[in-house]
């Protein structure tokens, strides 16, 4: 599903300096790959290539068939919005949102995006609905609440973003990363800002991304407790796997 | 849809209540400023549209009752009754002057001087005057407390105000209507008019007999006074509103700008889900569109409760709100949505990867 061959990354702020050495990765549909380091040793970098933010300055990165290095900017962006859902350590959500408009947002934005589907039906047509309708249809509110109900955070759908706990923050932002049903999950630190079982269930959810619906699930962490969760260790240092 | 535009909006309460303030403060400037052009530009236009003259005969050169001087003679009114197709003449004399009220002078009142028989030069709809009355602009009144009966006094000659008139307001004077004896006697000259105003049918005629005189159908005297007051007042109205408009365009910009840099986190998040630059372009044309038509309500609004304060402060202010004015909103929109390009820079620069700063 994921397949990054030979990754160099560079930045040149005066110096050139090598984020990412010369890297190649496969991930499978339903495989959980844990990628650990110490900071400054290229993992987030690498997460970022994966999941199209950042282009690498050399090898490739095709996920599904499709290749992100050479991929223009408007289809990237397609790519992200359909293709990848991601979590953050802070989080991300849109503090001035209730809970269910972070989630029902990246459902409008596929809605307005032109780029059609690849993977599954159902998101994607309600989107449609919503745009020609010019609000969202009760399908994709349904949508999003099932999300929500599915990470265990529907009861807090009314609420601000701003009053939630971290566990609770996590457990919408893995919504919104499921939402328009993509075929990989990039979670950089999705327990550092978390108690031990919030982690604990932030990663069981990732996890079940993983083993239920068959996506690739690439997690990047310090917290070594997590390793027994994954199928797979990476060790990274120095912007090269060990 | 998920209104994120009204959402950021209203995430920053207190930047939204100074931009919308600041938008209604330029929509009633600009409102206002309108409303005194139209204003000005229908007190200078108004007594000459409805004197119930068709023709104006004046010094060669002059072609205004309030801008030019012109003297004829008085007794040209009887030549220019013979002429063919003239129903009626009689003089018409200006006289620029002050009044005393109350032991004080006024501003300048351009007092005219009218035939009581034929009427001609006379405001509309007013009463017949006798010797010693008064015809005052209603808002020259105001300004000096003046009612139906109380006596003012001009070049020591006492005026009782018999009459008020309307539209006869050129911003900073006013009018005022005598007959033309008493004007005659302020001005303390024989056989001596500003100008011969007429009843005819044909003014063709009457300049092959005023060869040496100035000679202007109503329609065109009109337009010369239009043309005057658009040339004179217009371009300060239209540079005081230009610079409303900027400034207006500029606090919308500002808080644009600031909320960019503010909420910059907000739009790397929404970079990095996959929402597009036209995307991020929607979300601030939108928030600027809707803090623009806040603006606007409030604007109106503020207009209309303070228009019955101005008058009252300043009774000489000749506004006039005309449909027209409506376009102010049109307008305002399209300020708004171009100030929206203030943030473009900003959001065009936010870097998806900034995701992932803890």
């Amino acid at each position: 599903m994921i397949s990054a061959t030979h990754l160099v990354k560079e930045y040149d702020a005066g110096v050139v300096f090598r984020a990412v050495d010369d890297v190649s990765l496969d991930v499978a549909g339903g495989e959980v790959v844990l990628i650990i380091g110490p900071n400054g040793s290229g993992k987030t970098t690498l997460l970022s290539m994966l999941g199209g933010l950042v282009r690498p300055t050399r090898g490739s990165v095709v996920v599904e068939g499709a290749a992100l290095d050479t991929m223009p900017e408007r289809e990237l962006e397609a790519f992200r919005l359909r293709r990848v859902g991601f979590v953050f350590q802070t989080f991300r959500l849109l503090d001035a949102l209730s809970v269910r408009e972070n989630v029902q947002l990246v459902l409008d934005l596929a809605a307005c995006h032109p780029e059609p589907a690849k993977r599954g039906e159902g998101p994607p047509a309600d989107a449609r609905v919503a745009r020609e309708s010019g609000g969202p249809s009760p399908s994709l509110r349904m949508t999003a609440d099932a999300l929500l109900d599915r990470t265990g955070a529907l009861h807090l759908a009314k609420r601000s973003t701003r009053v939630l706990s971290g566990g609770e923050k996590q457990r919408v932002a893995i919504a919104r990363a499921l939402a328009n049903d993509p075929a990989i999950l990039l979670a950089d630190e999705p327990t550092g800002s978390l108690d031990s079982a919030a982690g604990e269930a932030a990663i069981s959810l990732l996890c079940d991304a993983a083993r239920k619906d068959g996506r690739a699930v690439v997690i990047v962490s310090h917290d070594t407790r997590i390793a027994h969760h994954a199928d797979r260790v990476v060790r990274m240092a120095d912007g090269r796997v060990q | 849809m998920v209104p994120v535009a009204r959402r950021l909006l209203l995430r920053n309460r207190g930047g939204l209540i100074v931009t919308v303030a600041g938008v209604a403060a330029t929509v009633s400037l600009l409102l206002f400023l309108f409303a005194v052009h139209a204003g000005v530009k229908d007190g200078s236009t108004r007594y000459v549209r409805t004197a119930g003259v068709d023709v104006w005969i004046a010094q060669k050169g002059s072609d205004n009752i309030l801008k030019s001087s012109s003297f004829v003679p008085a007794s040209l009114a009887e030549r220019v009754a013979r002429i063919d197709g003239v129903a009626q003449a009689s003089p018409l004399l200006r006289v620029i002057t002050k009044a005393e009220v109350r032991g004080r002078l006024t501003s300048t009142l351009f007092l005219f001087a009218f035939d009581p028989k034929t009427r001609l030069g006379a405001p509309a709809g007013s009463v017949a005057l006798q010797p010693g009355e008064i015809i005052l602009d209603e808002s020259f009144a105001r300004k000096y407390d003046l009612s139906l009966g109380d006596t003012i006094s001009i070049q020591r000659r006492a005026f009782r105000v018999a009459g008020l008139s309307e539209g006869t307001n050129a911003l900073v004077s006013q009018f005022g209507f005598v007959r033309f004896e008493d004007g005659a006697a302020i001005l303390g000259l024989r056989d001596t008019a500003s100008f011969i105003v007429v009843r005819a049918t044909d003014v063709g005629k009457i300049r092959e007999a005023l060869p040496d005189l100035a000679v202007h159908a109503q329609r065109d005297f009109v337009r010369y006074h239009e043309e005057e007051m658009e040339s004179g007042v217009l371009p300060v109205f239209a540079a005081a509103a230009m610079f409303a408009a900027a400034v207006g365009g500029l606090i919308v910009a500002l808080m644009l700008y600031s909320s960019a840099l503010e909420r910059r986190d907000d739009y790397a998040t929404l970079k990095a889900l996959g929402a597009g630059q036209r995307y991020l372009l929607r979300l601030v044309v939108g928030q600027a569109l809707l803090v623009t038509i806040a603006g606007c309500v409030a604007g109106a609004l503020l207009t209309a409760a303070i228009t019955p304060l101005l008058l009252r402060v300043v009774p000489a202010l000749a506004l006039r709100y005309e449909p027209s004015l409506l376009l102010v909103f049109p307008a305002a929109l399209a300020i708004g949505a171009l100030s929206a390009a203030a943030p473009l820079r900003v959001l065009r620069q936010i870097y998806p990867g900034e995701v992932f700063r803890a």
